[in-house]
């Protein structure tokens, strides 16, 4: 109430806010990032268009695997729990998060499903943590899940100019794969152009060319991810000599 | 269709505001949009009038500063004009994006009794 001459009108208080809209999902999502960083686990945000093969490089990585690392994945799907069956298939534990009408995950969901995982599944001895997102190439893209890395699948029937048409997906990718590059022989793309493209919209391009059909690339993808994996080792290794891994409280409310 | 919900984040965030201050009223709000936040403006403002109806930003006024996406050479500071390559001219640096990303709650102004 205005004290200064009486009048009676509403005080109106401006206020410099200055927060991030999605702050609360940045909460969540670094909140499982301590719980992966705590297990030593490498946990990577898959995404890609709906077909682009991100569930087909998966089960070839695990064709190729052997003891390398061992793998858990958790698929965001609108509908069924296909992806997850063939993820088991191919021999990687698995899970999905069901999303109804919801085209991306965010961290609230990937955090019920990690504690669910946990409890049913296990996530001890794992090496890496996949988190395959909704076949979508705009939604995922501004929901940090808690990942180390993030990885996008564009396959090579999708066009050059993806890229610069979805900026924002790739602008924050760690790696692109190049999917079904088997097909090459068969197309009129145009590998320069897309390489171009990616330049545009990514600071530092990293790319690898991959098969699922015929394997190619998938050693370089597993090398990938034991880089990125080791790193994740020193990163703990580091913040445990400078005091504990993480100030993460073990007590906190599950859903 | 994310943009219905970062309007609900939104108004969850807003509404912790007005809780927090005990106030009755929000007369203004103003958002930053950047070109490059992953947020479709025109979705966002349909979402934004259709789930303010009842909720704590019904009839405030609303003033959303759109962001464009620049970058610079991480570097040596270069700016690196629109749709050219991430990497700079001069000294070959990674690009570094300097504005764009914004998807904030900027200001508010509230009404308390």
């Amino acid at each position: 109430m205005c004290q200064d001459c009486g009048c009676g009108d509403p005080d109106l208080v401006p206020l410099e806010i200055q927060q991030r809209i999605l702050w609360q999902n940045d909460v969540t999502a670094q909140h499982n990032r301590e719980h992966f960083e705590a297990a030593g686990i490498l946990a990577l945000n898959l995404m890609g268009s709906p077909g682009s093969g991100k569930t087909a490089l998966l089960e070839a990585t695990a064709r190729r695997l052997g003891d390398r690392l061992r793998l858990g994945a958790v698929s965001g799907d609108l509908a069924t729990d296909n992806d997850e069956q063939r993820l088991r298939k191919a021999g990687i534990p698995s899970a999905t998060i069901t999303t109804g009408q919801s085209c991306h995950l965010d961290a609230r969901l990937v955090h019920e499903c990690l504690h669910d995982f946990n409890d049913h599944q296990g996530t001890a001895g794992l090496d890496v943590f996949v988190i395959e997102n909704v076949g979508n190439l705009v939604c995922p893209a501004i929901y940090d899940l808690g990942e180390a890395v993030r990885v996008v699948a564009l396959s090579v029937t999708e066009g050059e100019d993806k890229p610069i048409k979805y900026p924002v997906m790739f602008q924050h990718a760690d790696l692109v794969l190049i999917t079904k590059c088997d097909l090459l022989p068969h197309l009129d793309v145009d590998l320069a152009a897309l390489h171009d493209a990616l330049a545009r919209v990514m600071p530092e391009p990293r790319t690898l060319l991959v098969s699922a059909r015929t394997g190619e690339g998938i050693d370089k993808f597993i090398q990938f991810l034991e880089e990125k994996r080791a790193g994740l080792s020193e990163k703990a290794a580091a913040a445990a000599r400078s005091g504990g891994v993480t100030g993460h409280s073990r007590g906190h409310a599950h859903a | 269709m994310h943009e219905y919900s970062v309007v609900q984040a939104l108004l969850e965030q807003v509404e912790g505001h007005v809780r927090g201050r005990g106030a009755v009223k929000v007369h203004r709000v103003r958002l930053k949009l950047g070109e490059s936040a992953g947020v479709d403006p025109e979705l966002f403002l349909t979402a934004l009038e259709t789930f303010r109806r009842g909720s704590v930003l019904e009839g405030a006024e609303l003033e959303i500063l759109r962001v464009p996406t620049a970058w610079e050479c991480g570097l040596c500071k270069t700016p690196i004009a629109r749709g050219e390559k991430l990497q700079c001219a001069l000294c070959g640096g990674p690009g570094k994006q300097v504005s764009g990303g914004e998807l904030v709650l900027d200001q508010l102004e509230l009404e308390v009794p």
